[in-house]
């Protein structure tokens, strides 16, 4: 089976969920879908024999928007669902709760972007620091850097807990 | 009997000499491994080196620790490295003034640094600690157990006897025509393995996995103490193997003197290769190998001492 | 020199701490234990723990999340000790300098608890192992020379 064989068994299946179809190469292809059909569009895919690759996001202007990334190994064809989430809600359905692979991606994004993922089995904190502030979202475009103090928790001078006995160095 | 001067001073020689060879060992043991490894190694100094820094740096007590236990630990276990050391090479220098019982001596001497790294890491308050005094307490009641009973082969061929002296002067089947010394050796061999705490059993203070074991808070002059300890018991384990298993060190004549010194080399030189040419084990194959596997062997080499020598 | 300096000059045990790292340094330090270049000759251990240490190798800019962990890891070093920076991030932040999860480089957070510490740097993206083994001696020796002055 070839891309365009792919792409023809997807739109028999999937039909209206599919918004848009772009065929960029003979290996790419980018299905642009809606919010609320992105949990089946993805299932389908994962079901038929998609591997997730990994999951990007980009901050445009009035929504987020959250590309899973599926490698069909040996029609050697890499198959790309485009959704929004829109602001200033930013949900989308959580793809974890169909495979587990999806679960750390979801969390980063939902971490530096803050596209909320509904039904996530373990939506807490990845990367960011643990003291960093909620709400805070740095890959967003209007992120101000100078205007967030970035330098975290220090240890305080009494925070030591040993004794140094002896000052040999010092004698 | 000797008088507390005389005592004393065969303590302080014994102390000083074991602790020279003790550093010098160390230092066979890194060179050793640099050539196995294609290396060059550290000059011959570095033992010194080390213990110089140490004592140089500051003693840190976390404030969790139990600070008796912890201080004084290494320095118990340094201490009955010593005095074990003075009882062996007594025997070796002077057979006849061995006492009786003298081997139970040396080897209750000899378990006291496992259980001072016991102390130590329990007394580290630090996860990291308490798991290495687990491990090595485990090992502990793993290893002891061969070790004493390889010796026995020795005991039953020096004439059913407790004393170094004895086992040393006594006429015995030696370890390349006896079975059972040579079971008994191989058995101890691989004891002493575990009991200086090289790879394959060391994990105890394994580096890699938990940041130093029972050894991970230790800083300065304790880390010294426990550096020489370990020193000590490179050098005493092997004197006390060929003592009991192998014949001794004989002295007086010259080419006893060199068989005496290559025996010795010989035993540091095979546990270095074993530590470069194996891996650590998990401490529950550890206690598997030594209960299942050299148990049975030291039981067999007792067996077949005790029918070799009911003729 | 006295001899405990001279200790210290002749046997520097290392401790390493990747506070952000991509790696790349820590895969160079780990060459560094090779027998290409070996280190060990020079009397340098690789040890478990930090009280165990006198040199820090400390690679990665410092993110949020380390700095207070690589205070306390410096505090828990016992005294004296250097400390190596290795790498053009450990130096400076490297390119990672106006990101917004960095905290600062290695020694300014060091600094924060220690004002007089003994700080060397090796730039390099990643530096190469001699240049790492050069960074080393050169920290020894003015450490051993500021030891030895008091």
């Amino acid at each position: 089976m070839n891309r365009d064989q792919l792409v023809k068994q997807i739109d028999n299946d999937l039909g209206s969920k599919v918004a848009d179809v772009f065929r960029r190469n003979a290996k790419r292809v980018y299905l642009t879908v809606e919010p609320e059909n992105s949990l089946a569009v993805n299932r389908y895919l994962f079901e038929h024999g998609g591997r997730l690759a990994t999951a990007t996001g980009v901050d445009c202007r009035d929504w987020i928007e959250v590309c899973y990334h599926y490698c069909f190994d040996p029609l050697n064809v890499v198959v790309t669902v485009k959704t929004r989430a829109y602001k200033p809600a930013c949900e989308l359905d959580s793809v974890a709760t169909v495979f587990p692979g999806a679960n750390f991606i979801e969390r980063e994004i939902q971490d530096l972007l803050g596209a909320k993922f509904l039904n996530h089995p373990d939506p807490r904190r990845l990367i960011l620091a643990d003291d960093w502030p909620e709400g805070v979202y740095p890959l967003r475009k209007d992120y101000h850097h100078e205007a967030h103090v970035n330098t975290g928790r220090a240890v305080s001078p009494d925070h030591g807990r040993a004794r140094v006995l002896s000052a040999l160095r010092r004698g | 009997m000797m008088n507390l001067g005389a005592m004393i001073g065969v303590l302080l020689v014994a102390f000083a000499g074991t602790l020279v060879l003790g550093l010098a060992m160390k230092w066979v043991d890194r060179k050793v491994t640099a050539m196995v490894q294609w290396r060059v190694g550290p000059p011959w100094y570095q033992p010194i080196a080390d213990v110089a820094k140490l004592l140089g740096k500051e003693t840190i007590v976390p404030q969790n620790a139990r600070r008796t236990g912890f201080l004084l630990a290494p320095v118990v276990g340094f201490a009955a490295v010593a005095v074990a050391a003075a009882i062996l090479w007594g025997a070796n220098l002077n057979p006849r003034a061995s006492f009786v019982g003298d081997l139970i001596v040396v080897l209750y001497l000899l378990t006291i640094p496992s259980l001072a790294v016991v102390v130590g890491g329990a007394a580290s308050s630090n996860p990291h600690g308490a798991v290495g005094a687990s491990r090595e307490m485990k090992l502990i009641l793993s290893y002891e157990l061969p070790l004493v009973l390889a010796m026995v082969p020795a005991m039953i061929a020096g004439g059913w006897t407790l004393r170094l002296g004895d086992i040393m002067t006594t006429p015995s089947p030696s370890v390349w025509t006896s079975a059972a010394m040579a079971l008994g050796f191989v058995v101890c061999l691989l004891c002493v393995q575990a009991k200086l705490g090289l790879v394959p059993f060391d994990m105890a203070e394994a580096e890699t996995e938990i940041m130093g074991g029972a050894y991970v808070e230790y800083s300065g002059a304790p880390l010294a103490v426990i550096y020489l300890t370990r020193a000590m018991m490179l050098a005493v384990m092997p004197i006390l193997l060929v003592t009991v298993l192998w014949g001794g060190f004989h002295f007086d004549t010259v080419g006893g003197a060199i068989a005496s010194v290559l025996k010795y080399v010989l035993v540091i030189v095979v546990t270095v290769l074993v530590r470069n040419t194996n891996p650590r084990v998990r401490i529950d194959h550890a206690m598997k190998f030594f209960w299942f596997g050299l148990t049975p062997l030291a039981v067999l080499a007792v067996v077949l001492a005790l029918v070799g020598s009911t003729p | 020199m006295n001899w405990k300096v001279w200790g210290l000059s002749k046997s520097p045990w290392v401790y390493h701490v990747n506070t952000g790292a991509c790696n790349n340094c820590d895969i160079e330090i780990l060459d560094c234990l090779t027998p290409r270049f070996d280190i060990e000759r020079f009397g340098m251990l690789l040890v478990p723990s930090p009280r165990h240490a006198d040199a820090l190798l400390v690679t990665g800019g410092v993110t949020r999340q380390a700095r207070p962990r690589l205070q306390e890891v410096y505090r828990q070093t016992a005294k004296p000790c250097i400390v190596l920076c290795v790498g053009a991030c450990a130096c400076s932040m490297g390119i990672f300098a106006d990101c917004y999860h960095m905290a600062g480089p290695p020694d300014k957070v060091i600094r924060e608890v220690d004002p007089s510490a003994i700080i060397a740097y090796v730039p390099g993206c990643p530096p190469k192992p001699e240049a790492i083994i050069a960074g080393a001696v050169k920290g020894l020796q003015a450490a051993c020379k500021l030891l030895s002055q008091g």
